[in-house]
């Protein structure tokens, strides 16, 4: 499964980390090529994604689920689309006048593009996941 | 009990990247090669002391990076040189164009002949390199339905990109970006080079994508050598494919696929020797593998008739030399210049190209044809003697077949057209080529077993990629007769030293092998 992490500083203490990445309508704002989150409830909510690949765009619904939350320290969520599922984690620690994140993205594709897919993501994530990294440092940073 | 998990015939880069892969994964494996050296059509050899020749394939830049990172090739001794400029292409009126590693001094060069395709350029480089980042996943993974690839294009920007990869001819598509006929010359090589078809031919545009594919060094749609020649990328391979625990061993043909209860269950060495393996893997195309080693009646029939019709039509010949110094240029008369470090391209318009090729249609060798040729010793003096040079060049049209007479009988003829197209830019080429060979489609298919001399085991032409190559219904290297596979070229995604048909086909394998315990 094609997976991708950072582990990067905010200059902003936990608690307001925390707060910032629990939520996921800004969770999803974050992420690159979310065009549009909408939360459903506490757990779940709806991203409409838009993946380039090379000089074609693919539009994605994908929903999301939160299927762990440990304040302060740690959040997994789970997200599903027709052709791919992805899962989240979010790991914060405290650190000298910041907070330590770590960020993993793992993605599975489905369907008979799946391999084209997992390759196309395998060369992708980590460009993808230090770019949530570059906007979580912005939105808090800011 | 088989002796082997595997064996593979053919010690082409592809059966030893799939020998590699399979070794690494903990098969025994064992490489049959007829030849006294491994490599297939990626070989270097000496036919006068002290030059290596790239006897076929004469430049790297397609083969994956990461089977050159998984098999550690680095370590057994590959060693690419991106050379620079990569393309010289002189014109009879005594302009040239230099296609450099810069954008901006390629720009500025393509602005001698266009100011409007100066312009157009950068967004032309763009649009390949967008289109890589959408072909690079499809490489190092079986074929996918084609109809459901065709899915991912909605909306008329996918298109129009449809149109122009799968659709249009290479001339077409050039004239939609360029003007000059010059510019449009200089990229129109890499649209047609072994294929037999002209550049107004629908599908050549796909070509031209297929040969951008290319990364070395981190960099995209480019070219080098492989330091002291082609052949040592596939020394690396087989010794990568021995420290895995393979076993290659050359001089040692294989003549017939053993089949046992309508299962391929090893093979027969043309010294009578019967090696027993779990599968079968043929690096060799599909013509030769069906039609000469597996027994008539282990297939259909009408499997069969299909691979007789595959088109394995030999586009082009070798033709290579010794020489004791370096063309000089009319319109670069600098020797050496830079101009001699990379390709250089002998083609003067796209309507030449094509009237070469109105020759070869019907059965002729071209009486001008396009050359497109390398002097690695150059950039790499390990190749020649002190002060002495190596010369390739890839001459196109030669047809499979000549209309009247054998290419045993032509050579000579086609030497001094090549020799006399070369003279028109270097007046004294024929001063300083001291030996030379030509190789033609028929010795390309009897010395390498390239069927009609196609060096893409088959055109990679549209209604032959992805899911539809070798043949449609059978594009995930498993052959009708179980156990069979096939590695080689002949497989998505297609020809060249890319290595990406035995890594697929070895992944393939590996599941198959699995699932037998």
């Amino acid at each position: 499964m094609p997976e991708g992490t950072v582990a990067f500083e905010v200059r902003a203490p936990v608690d307001r980390v925390w707060s910032f990445l629990s939520d996921m309508q800004k969770v999803g704002s974050c992420v690159p090529g979310v065009q549009g989150v909408e939360v459903i409830d506490d757990r779940h909510s709806r991203w409409d994604l838009k993946v380039k690949i090379g000089p074609l765009s693919q539009q994605f619904v994908v929903m999301t689920e939160t299927l762990e939350q440990v304040p302060l320290s740690r959040g997994r969520f789970r997200g599903q689309s027709d052709n791919m599922e992805m899962l989240g984690t979010i790991e914060l620690s405290p650190a000298e006048n910041a907070t330590k994140v770590t960020y993993t993205m793992s993605v599975q594709a489905k369907g008979p593009l799946a391999r084209i897919m997992d390759n196309f993501m395998r060369s992708k994530l980590k460009a993808q996941t230090e770019e949530f990294a570059a906007n979580v440092k912005k939105a808090l940073e800011a | 009990m088989a002796e082997f998990d595997a064996v593979v015939i053919g010690a082409g880069h592809n059966g030893l990247v799939t020998a590699g892969y399979l070794a690494k994964a903990g098969a025994r494996v064992i490489v049959l090669e007829r030849r006294g050296i491994v490599g297939g059509a990626c070989v270097t050899e000496e036919p006068w002391p002290g030059f290596r020749i790239n006897t076929f394939a004469y430049v790297c830049g397609l083969l994956r990076p990461q089977i050159v990172e998984d098999l550690t090739l680095g370590t057994f001794g590959y060693e690419p040189i991106l050379y620079d400029p990569q393309y010289f292409i002189p014109f009879p009126d005594g302009r040239s164009l230099l296609l450099w590693l810069d954008e901006d001094k390629t720009t500025a060069e393509i602005a001698k002949f266009s100011k409007e395709d100066a312009r157009a350029y950068p967004k032309y480089t763009a649009f390949w390199n967008e289109v890589l980042e959408l072909v690079e996943p499809t490489l190092m993974a079986p074929p996918v339905p084609i109809a459901d690839l065709f899915g991912m294009f909605s909306g008329p920007e996918a298109e129009r990109l449809l149109r122009d990869l799968f659709l249009m001819s290479a001339k077409d598509f050039l004239d939609e970006w360029f003007e000059s006929d010059e510019v449009k010359a200089a990229f129109t090589t890499q649209a047609v080079i072994g294929t037999f078809l002209g550049p107004s031919a629908p599908g050549t545009a796909y070509v031209l994508g297929h040969h951008s594919i290319g990364v070395l060094e981190g960099r995209r749609e480019v070219w080098g050598y492989a330091r002291g020649g082609m052949g040592r990328i596939a020394e690396a391979m087989s010794k990568a494919a021995q420290h895995f625990g393979a076993v290659v061993r050359t001089d040692a043909g294989v003549v017939r696929v053993l089949v046992e209860d309508g299962r391929a269950v090893g093979v027969e060495t043309d010294r009578g020797e019967r090696i027993r393996a779990k599968v079968v893997a043929s690096s060799l195309d599909p013509k030769q593998t069906f039609l000469k080693l597996v027994p008539p009646d282990a297939v259909e029939p009408d499997f069969l008739h299909r691979v007789r019709r595959i088109r394995t039509r030999g586009a082009a010949l070798k033709f290579n030399a010794a020489l004791d110094g370096l063309p000089t240029f009319r319109c670069l008369p600098e020797t050496p210049g830079p101009h001699h470090r990379g390709t250089v391209d002998m083609i003067p318009s796209i309507d030449y190209v094509e009237r070469a090729y109105d020759e070869a249609k019907y059965g002729a060798f071209s009486t001008h044809p396009f050359i497109e040729s390398q002097y690695q010793s150059v950039v790499d003096p390990s190749v020649a003697p002190p002060g002495k040079h190596t010369m390739s060049c890839f001459v196109q049209y030669a047809p499979s077949e000549l209309r009247s007479g054998s290419w045993d009988d032509f050579k000579p003829q086609a030497a001094e057209i090549v020799l006399d197209t070369i003279e028109e830019y270097a007046p004294n080429i024929r001063e300083v080529v001291t030996h030379s060979q030509v190789l033609t489609p028929e010795d390309i298919e009897r010395t390498i077993g390239m069927t009609g001399g196609n060096i893409f085991q088959g055109d990679i032409t549209p209604d032959q990629i992805f899911s539809f190559r070798p043949l449609p219904g059978w594009a995930n290297y498993r052959m009708p007769l179980p156990g069979l596979y096939l590695c080689g070229s002949a497989t998505h995604p297609g020809g060249g030293v890319l290595g990406a048909p035995g890594y697929n086909a070895a992944h393939v394998i590996l599941e198959d092998l699995k699932g037998e315990g």
